[in-house]
Parts: C-alpha cells; structure tokens; sequence
C-alpha cells in the first residue's frame, strides 16, 4: 500500500524535492495539454519520483514507473502532488478487480 | 531477415492478387521504423502523407502469397493529437482504414505504451500487438505471460526484437493468418465502468444516425465526444446535426464532474490507467524492478547539475574536432586521386576545348567536392548517432531554460542540431514543434546553423591560411558564431514578430539504447548517395556552366595579342595558354558579374572572383568550392596542380582577414535554392519566405563586414 504521511500537505509538482517520491492527485492544466500529460501517464493516482532539474534549472525530470519525462515548472505547477514515504514499484500479484463491472463484455 | 526468401516458402499455391494494407502504429521511440526496416527490408519508399508535409514511409513485400503492403506511422503517444505529425497518424488510421493496424509497444515500458493500445481498442480495428524490445525484457528477467495478456486485451500479442530478428517471422505469420481467417481474433472491447459504459453507449446511439459521420467509428466518436477532444469537436461543427449532440455531451460531462467530482477526461484516463496497471500486474513478474536503470546511472552523469552543460559542449567539440581529424586522411587519398587523374588526362589529351572543359570544369568542380565526402559522412553519422541513442531528446532538455528565455522550446535546438548536417531536414523537422511562431522563427535561424554542405569551404580557407594545429579552433569558432548569431536572431524574433504565448515543455526522455549498426550504416549511406547524386547532377552541371561563364566571351584585342606571342615563341605554349586564361577571366561573362558586386563586397574584402563563387552558392554551398576550383584552375598562372588552398595561400590579394570574413559570410548568407523552397513548402508563407532570404543576406553582410574590419584593424 501507498503510505501517505499524515502532516504532509499537497503540493505543486513545481515545488517538490530531487529524489522524493509523490503521489499525483490532480492535473489542473487546461485543454491539450492536460490531455497530454494524462496520455503520456500522468494521471491522478500513480507515484512518481522526481529525479532532477536541468542543469540551467528549469525543467524538471520525473520518473513514473519506468518512464522519464520532463516537464516545466510552469506546467509542473499545475500538477497537484502528495509527498509519499516510499515509491510503490509494480510487483507480482494477482489481478485485483478494478472494475465494478468487471473488464469487458466480451464479444464484439 | 531475407523476407523474399520466406515469401516462397509457403503456401505458393495461393493467389497472387491477395493484398494487405497494415499501418505500424506506437509511441515514438518504440522500435516502429526498426521492425519496418525489418518487414520491408530496401522496399522503401519515402513520400508525404497527402495534403501535409509529413514523412511517409511505405514499404511492401510478399509473404506466403500475400502481398503485404506497410506504412509507418509517425511516433503518437495517444489518438488525441498534440503536434501535426501525431494528427497525421490518427487520421491515417481513421480515414485510410489500414485491414490491421500493428501496433508496436515498448515491452521494457508497458505502462505507458499501453495507453495508446487502449486507445487503439476503443477505435474497434483489427488490431495486432507486437510486443518489441524482447530482447532487454529478457535481460531484465522479465517475465510476461502473453496468454493471459491476450486474453486482457483481445488482441494476439507477438513477442519481438527488432535487433535480433527474434519474432519478425512469427509476426508476418500472423498478419496472414488472421487476414485469412485462419486464427480468429477475440475483438474485445475495452470496457470502462459501467456508469461510462451507459454513457458511451447513450451517446453513441445519439451519434449512430448520423450519416455524415457513418465513416468513423461511433464508440470511438463517442468517447472523444465526452472527453471534449477539441480536435474532433472541430472536426464535427460544421454538420447541421451538431447543435443536439452539443447538448446531451454537455449534460453528461456535467453528470461526471458532479458525480465524480473531476472531469470526464481525467476518469477516462485514470479508468485507462487503471487497466493498464491491472494488466500488467496480472501478466508481468519482475525480479529486477528496484535496481537503478542503466538511463538513470547515464544521466546522473550526462544531466548533471554542474557537468551537464560542460558534457553536451564538450560532445558537441568532440563531433567537430573527429569530423576534422578523422576526415583529413581520405580526404587526402581522394585529393590524390583526383591530382592524379588530372595529371594523366593532361599528358594524355591534346589541347582542345574538351578537354579545358573535363579538366577545368567537370574535375576541378566535382572533384573538389567529391573530396569531403568523407567529412561530410562523419558529421552525418555522428547526427544520426544523438538521434538514435536518445541523447537529442537530453539536448532539449539540458537547452530549453536557454532556449525558453528566447522565447523558444527546449525541441528547437533539434532542428537547429540537425541543421549542422543540411539544412531542408532540419527545416523539416521544425514540424515537431506546435505553435506556429516557434516554428517559423526555428526555420528562420536554422541556416545559421552551418550545414554539412559549408563545412568542404571552411576547411579549404582554413588549411590556406592558418596553421594545422589551429584548424579545429578556428572551424569550431565559426560554428559557434553561428550559433550565436542564430539565437540573437531568434530572441529578436521572437520579441518582435511573435509575442504570442510559447509552447508548453511536456516530453519523454527515452532509455538510452544501443544503435543498430545496421540502421546507422544505411542513414549514412542515404546521406552518401545523396551527395555522390547531388555531385553527379547538380554539380556536374553547374561545373560546365561555370566553366563556361568563366571562359567566353573573349577580349579579342587580347586574344590576337597572345596568338601573336604564341606564333612567335612555339616552345612554352602551354604556359601561355595559362597566362591567356587568367587574363580572359575579368572579360567572361562570370568574371564581369563578380565585377559588378565588387563595390558591395569591397568593406568585406572580395574581390570579383570571390563574389562568382558567392553567387553560385546560392544553387548549393558545396558549388562554392567548386566555383572556386574552376576559376582557380582558370586563372591560375604558375600550376595547374595546386591545390585551392595553395593558390588561395599564394594569392597576394587575400589574407586572414579576408578568409575570416568569407567563412563568415557563407555561414550565414541563404543556404541554397531547395532550402528556400522547402521553407515555402513548411511555411506556406511568401512573406516569410522572402525575409528568410532577406534576413539571411543582411545578417550575412553585416557580420562579415564586421569580422573584416575588426580583424584588418588586428593586423590580421
Ligand atoms: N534493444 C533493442 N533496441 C531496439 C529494438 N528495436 C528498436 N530498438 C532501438 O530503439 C531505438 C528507437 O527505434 P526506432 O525504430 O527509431 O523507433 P521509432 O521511433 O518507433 O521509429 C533505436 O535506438 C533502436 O535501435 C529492439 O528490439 N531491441
Ligand atoms: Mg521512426
């Protein structure tokens, strides 16, 4: 399980610290390119650690799972992060059933 | 992998007209143009996608009687489009309507590739997952259970490696098998929760009876309709049956924030997101997952906070001082060589007008560009090389702070890179970039960025007129000034004629991954044969006429002067010739247009024949040195197997200064006619086009007129 410490406060992805473990719990940006940054993963719920700054300082490179991505800090701040204990990484299990339905319907 | 060999291997008895259309679809970087290269082997053929000028690779080949017909689709991390390139690969798909789409995915980073698989699912196509990059998966001791993963997402799942070949014939299998309906394919749905189910399925009988929309996918119409996908929507307005749509679309996204409490587009990704996670949980076991990549041990170097920016120079000196250093010694056997040729042809062939025009002309002017072939190949192999071990991506990176404060995007710096190798690809390239003035004000410094073409020139000034040990400063120096020139001109633009917002940075940086040696090899000897092409078409041609603007009209009072002298001395004819020719030339056609520039290029300190070779550099940069090889080799009094360096060096009229300001002035005035043209083609826009050309011969003067002056004053 996720361990959230209980003091912690949100806070903007732009203000969060090289090598610290977050929790995504909003993407506040607007229009195409929230819809961006929800394709490329960065959808409420997931962890990701933040990795570094560019040298010159700006944008930001966060790792989610096994993906690298970078982003702004003017677009960081729209991502709305919980700082979490440690990174969850995937590990074997069974399949839990996230859906009330189930997968699929089947059939076409 | 020999494909024509398999495609006789079969069922031979098959009917020859079976055709299969397939587009390869997959998030950039996950082996898409590999596995082509794979399938279609030297089958290419390279176009553009109808109506817009994206990249079109086709490739087709026979397997099992089938004749298999393959596009590769521009990288797409979604089917909600983000740049053109992305838009080009969601409508091939939607409108061209491929009998399967294959779509490759990253097996070392299921998570995020599968947002497109799920996207692909909802559009209910015939859907082939090929699962690449086995290789490093079975490296990392990744386990996969393909099975139940395809029992998850309704589709046969195929387990490849571009690199070792692994799978690629089991894929073609399939493809045929499940065209002929010899394997059946599940065709599930992806299913979302059953509040959105309702949804999706309310809306899409709301779309169902719309004939102006029968051609796309309803499901798929319906999904995006309640994500609000800008794109669609626009695409949908203009039908009368809108307005009704409109409404229920609203209502429903009203129903989701209410009860959800956010947005329809973020529950449908987190839904995804969801499954993905799931799926993956279920069907992958991994020993290794805690372990540090190799990409984050290379970046801790290569991005670090204080070396990253020294790393990125210091590889960008190092590509500069191997093209030079590494480049000299063919360099030299093919000077020799063509030395040599010109040597025999000369002792063999009687005085004649042919032969004035094969020695003067056609040697001198493709020789002397045949001769940095060699650097030019290094340099585009070095390219190629950021590009394919995923360090172009860590250049934006590490560039965009600087690149934002002039009002750019961290990706402009890739055209401006690729524009050190030819400037129409990087022009080209500036296609990656969304907002429309980034783009254009990208184009419209990129020629600063000296291309490949320019380097033949510098090094032939630079070996005439400094010492060896400082020729690679001195190149690196030149390109440097371009690249200052390029980015002040960027802020100005950006300052002036573009004030609008800039572009969002939101990009991956891929895992660094060994280039194929095999597709290394094959860019650079596309590049090789596009030069080898150029200097056998373009060149050569442009050699002969130069030849003749440098030989005719002739001074007839001079004419019978040296005639006169040549019946009087019979013995030293040949060097007569020579004397006749160096004074013809200010008479020729060439040499009285060189003449008539001279006042303009006189605070820039060439004289005529340094203009010539100027204004036939605007056909190509590489006839530059070519022009100068023939004029040379007209006029050139004492030899004709000097070098053009040598007679550069020897020339009383030049000196650094005068090299200096001429390297400069080649930097930066126009590249050629077909960067012009394809400008106009990216641009779409007359007026940028000519102040592309504008912009670039007043920043051209100016720039030498200053490097000529500061340096004369120097003594230089
Ligand atoms: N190890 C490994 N690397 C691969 C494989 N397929 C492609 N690559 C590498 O992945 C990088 C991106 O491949 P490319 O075909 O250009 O991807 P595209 O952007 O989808 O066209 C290149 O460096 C390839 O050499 C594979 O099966 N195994
Ligand atoms: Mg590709």
């Amino acid at each position: 399980m996720i361990m959230q410490d209980p003091h912690r406060e949100p806070i903007p992805l732009s203000e969060a610290e090289v090598g610290s473990c977050y929790r995504v719990l909003s993407v506040n940006a607007t229009g195409v390119i929230r819809q961006r940054m929800l394709d490329m993963g960065l959808v409420p719920g997931v962890c990701l650690t933040v990795l570094r700054f560019a040298p010159l300082g700006d944008p930001i490179e966060i790792r989610i799972n096994r993906f690298f991505m970078s982003l702004r800090r003017e677009e960081a701040r729209f991502v709305q992060v919980l700082p979490v204990a440690i990174c969850p990484r995937p590990h074997h299990g069974r399949f839990r059933r996230f859906f009330r339905g189930g997968f699929f319907h089947g059939g076409r | 992998m020999d494909v024509s060999a398999v495609s006789f291997g079969g069922d031979f008895f098959m009917a020859d007209d079976k055709q299969i259309f397939i587009a390869l679809a997959g998030n950039p970087n996950s082996g898409k143009t590999s596995i082509f290269n794979c399938l279609a082997g030297a089958n290419q053929k390279v176009g553009n996608f109808s109506g817009v000028t994206v990249e079109k690779v086709e490739g087709s080949f026979r397997h099992r009687g089938y004749t298999i017909r393959l596009v590769d689709l521009p990288g797409t991390y979604s089917l909600s489009p983000y740049s053109p390139e992305e838009k080009v690969a969601r409508d091939f798909i939607l409108f061209q309507k491929p009998d399967m789409v294959v779509n490759i995915v990253d097996a070392t980073n299921l998570e995020r590739n599968l947002v497109l698989t799920t996207q692909l699912m909802d559009l209910e196509v015939e859907l082939l997952i090929v699962f690449n990059m086995i290789d490093e998966v079975e490296k990392q001791k990744t386990k996969i259970d393909y099975r139940q993963f395809e029992k998850l997402f309704g589709a046969h799942v195929i387990p490849v490696s571009a690199i070792t070949q692994f799978g690629i014939r089991d894929l073609l299998d399939h493809i045929v098998d499940i065209k002929s309906g010899k394997i059946e394919t599940l065709k599930y749905k992806h299913q979302y929760s059953d509040g959105i189910e309702e949804d999706i399925r309310a809306l899409s009988d709301a779309i169902a009876g719309r004939t102006a929309w029968k051609h796309l996918p309803t499901r798929w119409l319906a999904i995006k309709l309640i994500e609000h996908d800008p794109d669609i929507i626009a695409m949908l307005k203009p039908f009368p049956c809108w307005a009704s749509i409109e409404e229920s679309i609203g209502s429903t996204r009203e129903k989701i924030l209410r009860f959800e409490k956010k947005d329809a587009e973020v529950l449908l990704a987190e839904e995804r997101m969801a499954f993905i996670r799931g799926a993956i949980k279920e069907t992958v076991v991994n020993d290794e997952e805690q372990r540090e990549s190799l990409t984050e041990k290379i970046d801790n170097i290569l991005l670090h906070r204080f070396l990253g920016l020294p790393v990125f120079l210091l590889i960008m000196y190092a590509i500069f001082q191997f093209t030079f250093r590494l480049g000299e010694y063919p360099m030299l056997w093919i000077d020799r060589f063509f030395q040599l040729i010109t040597r025999s042809l000369d002792a063999l062939i009687p005085a004649s007008m042919l032969k004035s025009i094969l020695l003067d002309g056609i040697i001198a002017g493709v020789g002397g560009v045949l001769v940095f072939l060699p650097n030019i190949l290094i340099l585009f192999f070095c390219i190629s090389l950021l590009e394919a071990t995923g360090y172009m991506a860590r250049v934006a990176f590490v560039m965009d702070k600087l690149m934002h404060r002039l009002g750019l995007h961290g990706k402009s710096f890739i055209p401006m890179i690729t524009g050190f190798g030819c400037t129409v690809p990087a022009l080209m390239a500036a296609r990656t970039l969304r907002n429309r003035g980034d783009r254009i004000t990208t184009m419209m410094v990129v020629p600063f960025f000296s291309c490949g073409a320019k380097l033949p020139l510098y090094t032939v000034v630079i070996s005439a007129f400094f010492a060896p040990s400082m020729a690679g400063n001195v190149l690196f120096g030149i390109y440097i000034f371009g690249v200052l020139i390029g980015l002040i001109s960027a802020r100005l633009l950006k300052s002036t004629a573009f004030k609008d917002e800039s572009e969002p940075f939101v990009m991956e940086l891929p895992p660094y991954r060994k280039p194929s040696a095999r597709s290394m090899l094959s860019q650079t000897w596309i590049r090789a044969y596009m030069y080898l092409k150029k200097a056998g078409t373009v060149i050569l041609l442009a050699s002969v006429i130069i030849w003749f603007a440098g030989t005719y009209p002739k001074n007839a009072e001079l004419h019978r002067h040296y005639e006169s002298l040549r019946q009087q001395a019979a013995a030293d004819i040949v060097s007569l010739d020579r004397q006749e020719k160096a004074q013809q030339l200010p008479y020729s056609f060439a040499g009285r247009i060189g003449k008539f520039f001279e006042p303009l290029s006189r605070p820039l300190g060439f004289d005529w024949r340094l203009n010539i070779a100027l204004i036939n550099g605007l056909a190509a940069k590489e006839i530059v040195v070519s022009t100068m090889g023939t004029i040379y080799a007209i006029g050139d009094v004492d030899s004709d197997f000097r070098t053009l360096a040598e007679s550069l060096r020897s020339d009383p009229h030049y000196s650094k200064a005068t090299g200096l300001s001429f390297m400069i002035f080649v930097l930066l005035y126009v590249p050629c006619i077909a960067s012009v043209a394809v400008f106009f083609r990216e641009s779409s826009s007359k007026k940028w086009t000519f102040l592309f050309v504008l912009y670039t011969l007043s920043v051209a003067w100016l720039g030498a007129f200053a490097v000529y002056q500061i340096s004369t004053l120097l003594g230089l």
